[in-house]
């Protein structure tokens, strides 16, 4: 994996995180709107940071889909959750992997993506993770 | 839908990708092995809060498992100190000692894993920094 690639993965799980906000935000209630709504900027504000960073390593930024399938329907505030849920814990593995790619501040940048991404899925209702550490130290992933 | 609408700062952000000097960089084996001591002290932390207040190990035990882990992830040879701190008073004095401790922790992780010379080591580490990270929300949940 080079940095572009790893950078064009991060793209275009901000760009379904985008997708899934913009859905479950909808649905999530009003007392957690707000919330819903800061998360959306912050995966719409990332998604530009990413596709930035794809471009200066010498890739092609991955053109945004027009639509994602859901893995499952978001039909009340426990579904619209577990997806906003589902999708910043999915971002966790590929901002690791874009942190294996990267250097200096934009390393940096990746490894707090990958932690507010952990932080605001558990705030969602996920549990909290030791995520895949075991294997990683010492392997090309 | 405004989702697809256009993303105006998409290319505003200009990368700043030059590394700064590596000549003072630490050896991976001294990031890896700090970053597991610093690990332990949380295992140790983690320890004296749930053998002071018993009620929280069920929920304190998998999140202290998790810094076991990430430890041993990082250095099998890495022990846990016998713990510094003193007991808190309260159980909610100790989960904020837990909270203070972890977002410590998550910096330091943050801090390792630009140190970091290899980029697997560098992987891992970013991974450290999100478990710490997942952990707050779910000690705030238990405080009273």
């Amino acid at each position: 994996m080079t940095a572009a690639e790893a950078w064009a993965a991060v793209v275009e799980g901000e760009d379904a995180a985008v997708f899934a906000y913009s859905v479950a935000g909808a649905r999530v209630g009003a007392s957690a709107r707000a919330k819903a709504l800061n998360g959306l900027d912050a995966h719409r504000a990332h998604r530009g940071r990413a596709s930035a960073l794809v471009t200066a390593a010498g890739g092609t930024p991955p053109t945004p889909a027009v639509a994602y399938d859901l893995p499952f329907e978001v039909t009340s505030r426990a579904t619209a959750r577990a997806l906003m849920a589902l999708v910043d814990n999915r971002l966790v593995g590929l901002y690791a992997d874009a942190a294996e790619q990267a250097s200096g501040d934009d390393r940096r940048w990746a490894a707090r993506s990958a932690a507010e991404n952990a932080t605001r899925a558990v705030t969602w209702g996920a549990e909290p993770q030791a995520f895949p550490t075991g294997e990683a130290v010492g392997s090309a992933s | 839908m405004a989702l697809l609408g256009p993303v105006g700062f998409l290319t505003a952000c200009s990368s700043s990708a030059e590394p700064g000097p590596t000549a003072t960089a630490p050896a991976p084996a001294t990031v890896a092995s700090a970053a597991a001591a610093q690990e332990n002290e949380l295992v140790a932390l983690y320890d004296m809060v749930i053998a002071t207040f018993p009620a929280l190990a069920a929920a304190l035990a998998p999140l202290g498992d998790q810094h076991r882990a990430h430890a041993a992830s990082l250095d099998t040879t890495a022990a846990v100190p016998p713990s510094a701190a003193s007991a808190p008073a309260s159980a909610d004095e100790a989960l904020a000692a837990l909270i203070a401790a972890e977002r410590r922790a998550m910096r330091q992780r943050v801090d390792s894993c630009v140190e970091a010379d290899e980029p697997g080591l560098a992987r891992t580490l970013a991974f450290i920094a999100a478990s710490e990270g997942s952990h707050v929300p779910a000690l705030r949940a238990l405080r009273s």
